[in-house]
């Protein structure tokens, strides 16, 4: 069961071997404050109002604003965000929130790797048919707010549409959510990169109830890396 | 250009920095957008010329009227009357040795001879007055062809104040390494240095690296290991917005490519694997810029690392500039060794390097079957040969 002192060290880890393999461009500390009722978040540099994320403005306004006040973890070399908070009360996870914010101007790497062999002042060039969107890894044990199957405990949300919750079977460590970004949208560097990415051991319990086994839902591996 | 009829003159005035940059085109864009006046500005350096073409003339940039006389030609200065044509001879950024230090490498005023030419020179300056105006004076010699000269810079050119700060040891330095990752941790290291010992600010320091082909891989390791160190860094550029240099915050320590290093400057340069700018086949010129570009981006102090043989050289070559007390001492090229200086050592295209390679091969692989009797001259066809004869006697000439 990782321990919040493991998560905000797996989160640095992975931040110091993205920056080693040129994945990123820029990138904040992770944090891990004490706050009040037993409770310790791990986040990251201005963090404290993501309140634009919810509003109802066109997506570019809300990258756009997330960019400027710096809000994330990592900027990766096409402009994606990509932010990680967990937040422990009594020593068990209680949320958690991974959110992935491609940017909605740049080249996604995964289509045209080779611009950004050359110095970004060149790679100019919009893949038209890919449409990048933003997906959300929530967790949430609070009493009142889960629901079976409606509002599962730990969902996947696409596109920010409100009430797309894929069920998901366990709340996901920041190495498999960072795994999970990579193969899928940074396919080429992926490959070539997975083995120097440091892996861990460790993942949270199950936490998917029957009704959601019976849609399509989300497995996640307990074993060490996807 | 071609398709535009009648241009609609929409500017009263145009100013354009980093003029070099652009094609000359554009500047010819600008003066067909601007009304009768023409108040057209443009600034440029002629040794930042990252890709080596040369700032043509207003003659030449700007074309001809009809009746086939220049559209745009400066006059000589008169009193009481505007400049047309202003070199700045002062530089405010960089002390001399600094300065000095950029000019030897980037011309190769100490470079190893290249048989060739008969000059160790990659580029230099064909009027030679242009050494006065970009604030030299020649302290000894000739300032003339095939004669020996020493240039140096004046108080006047090169404000004391600029390096009263430091030792000159402190103010440059150049740095040959075993390898990259000592390169690497050397780097590293010295800025943490900077930040945590030196009171340097992170918005003080910058890491160009010339080669902008490899600047994102090779920087990675260095940018985690500060990272590690709690020192947080970005790669200029990828924002969107490329008016930003330095982070929102200043909180970063900046790494970048050349190209995006130009136009900015900060107090402590680190140029990170300039071995690749020592020498290039096909591209000397412009590696040689790409030095001269990153050492002039700093307002103090300049740190120059490399490793491998090539970097042994460009030490060697600085040696040379600080044993010299940063003058510029040397022979000033003929007109005809300048002529063989910029067909040698232009700039090619991939294409032309390819022909270059295969060309040299072959002729070396037929002459030494010709030399040792593999093969007689008369086998090679009597109309090849009197052409090849023709050709090379009127190149001789």
């Amino acid at each position: 069961m990782p321990t919040p002192e493991s998560i905000r060290n797996q989160v640095q880890q992975l931040t110091e071997d993205l920056i080693s393999l040129s994945l990123c461009n820029h990138q904040n500390f992770p944090s891990i404050r004490d706050t009040a009722g037993h409770t310790k978040e791990i986040g990251f540099s201005h963090d404290n109002d993501l309140s634009i994320v919810l509003k109802n403005l066109p997506y570019k306004e809300i990258y756009d604003e997330l960019e400027r006040v710096e809000a994330y973890n990592l900027k990766m070399i096409d402009g994606a965000l990509i932010q990680m908070s967990y937040r422990f009360i009594n020593g068990d996870l209680s949320s958690h929130r991974l959110a992935f914010y491609p940017s909605p101007n740049l080249e996604e790497y995964q289509n045209n790797p080779e611009i950004y062999e050359n110095d970004e002042m060149y790679a100019d060039i919009i893949k038209k048919n890919v449409v990048p969107f933003p997906l959300r890894f929530d967790y949430d044990s609070r009493e009142g707010v889960t629901v079976e199957l409606d509002h599962p405990l730990s969902h996947l949300t696409l596109g920010q549409y409100a009430n797309c919750r894929i069920p998901v079977s366990s709340p996901l460590t920041p190495l498999t959510f960072i795994s999970f970004i990579l193969r899928n949208f940074y396919n080429t560097a992926y490959l070539e990169f997975c083995e120097k990415i440091r892996q861990f051991n460790d993942a949270f319990p199950e936490t998917i109830l029957g009704e959601e086994r019976n849609v399509i839902h989300i497995q996640v591996p307990n074993r060490k890396f996807a | 250009m071609s398709e535009m009829k009648t241009p609609i003159p929409i500017y009263d005035a145009i100013l354009v920095d980093e003029a070099q940059d652009f094609p000359p085109a554009f500047l010819r864009l600008c003066y067909e957008l601007l009304n009768d006046e023409k108040r057209l500005v443009y600034a440029y350096d002629e040794l930042q010329v990252l890709n080596s073409q040369s700032m043509p003339s207003p003659e030449e940039l700007f074309g001809k009227k009809p009746d086939g006389t220049p559209r745009v030609r400066f006059s000589t200065p008169q009193i009481g009357k505007p400049k047309q044509d202003i070199i700045l001879e002062k530089c405010y950024r960089n002390s001399r040795p600094v300065l000095a230090t950029a000019h030897a490498l980037g011309f190769g005023i100490y470079r190893k001879s290249d048989p060739e030419i008969g000059t160790g020179l990659v580029q230099i300056f064909d009027q030679k007055s242009l050494w006065l105006d970009v604030g030299y004076v020649a302290i000894d010699g000739d300032l003339d062809d095939g004669c020996e000269v020493t240039l140096a810079r004046t108080e006047e050119s090169s404000p004391n104040f600029l390096e009263a700060h430091s030792s000159i040891d402190d103010l440059i330095q150049f740095h040959c390494f075993g390898s990259q990752q000592e390169q690497d941790e050397w780097v590293a290291n010295a800025i943490a240095d900077n930040l945590e010992k030196e009171e340097f600010l992170p918005d003080d320091i910058i890491v160009i690296n010339p080669d902008p082909l490899s600047t994102r891989k090779v920087v990675g390791p260095i940018r985690a290991s500060l990272f590690e160190r709690n020192i947080n860094t970005h790669l200029a550029g990828v924002d969107t917005s490329p008016d930003v240099f330095s982070n929102a915050e200043m909180d970063s320590v900046t790494f970048t490519g050349i190209y995006r290093a130009k136009g900015n400057e900060a107090g402590m340069v680190y140029i990170i694997n300039a071995q690749d700018c020592y020498s290039s086949f096909g591209n000397l010129a412009t590696v040689r810029n790409q030095l001269f570009t990153a050492i002039t981006r700093s307002k103090a102090w300049v740190r120059v690392l490399g490793f491998g043989n090539e970097m042994e050289k460009l030490v060697e070559e600085f040696n040379q500039v600080r044993e010299n007390n940063f003058q510029l001492k040397f022979t000033y090229p003929t007109s005809e060794q300048r002529k063989n200086m910029n067909i040698i050592n232009r700039d090619m295209t991939d294409e032309e390097k390819r022909r270059i390679k295969r060309g040299k091969h072959e002729l070396i692989g037929l002459i030494e079957d010709l030399e040792s009797g593999k093969i007689f001259v008369e086998d090679l066809g009597r109309d090849q040969v009197k052409r090849l004869r023709e050709y090379l006697n009127k190149e001789g000439e």
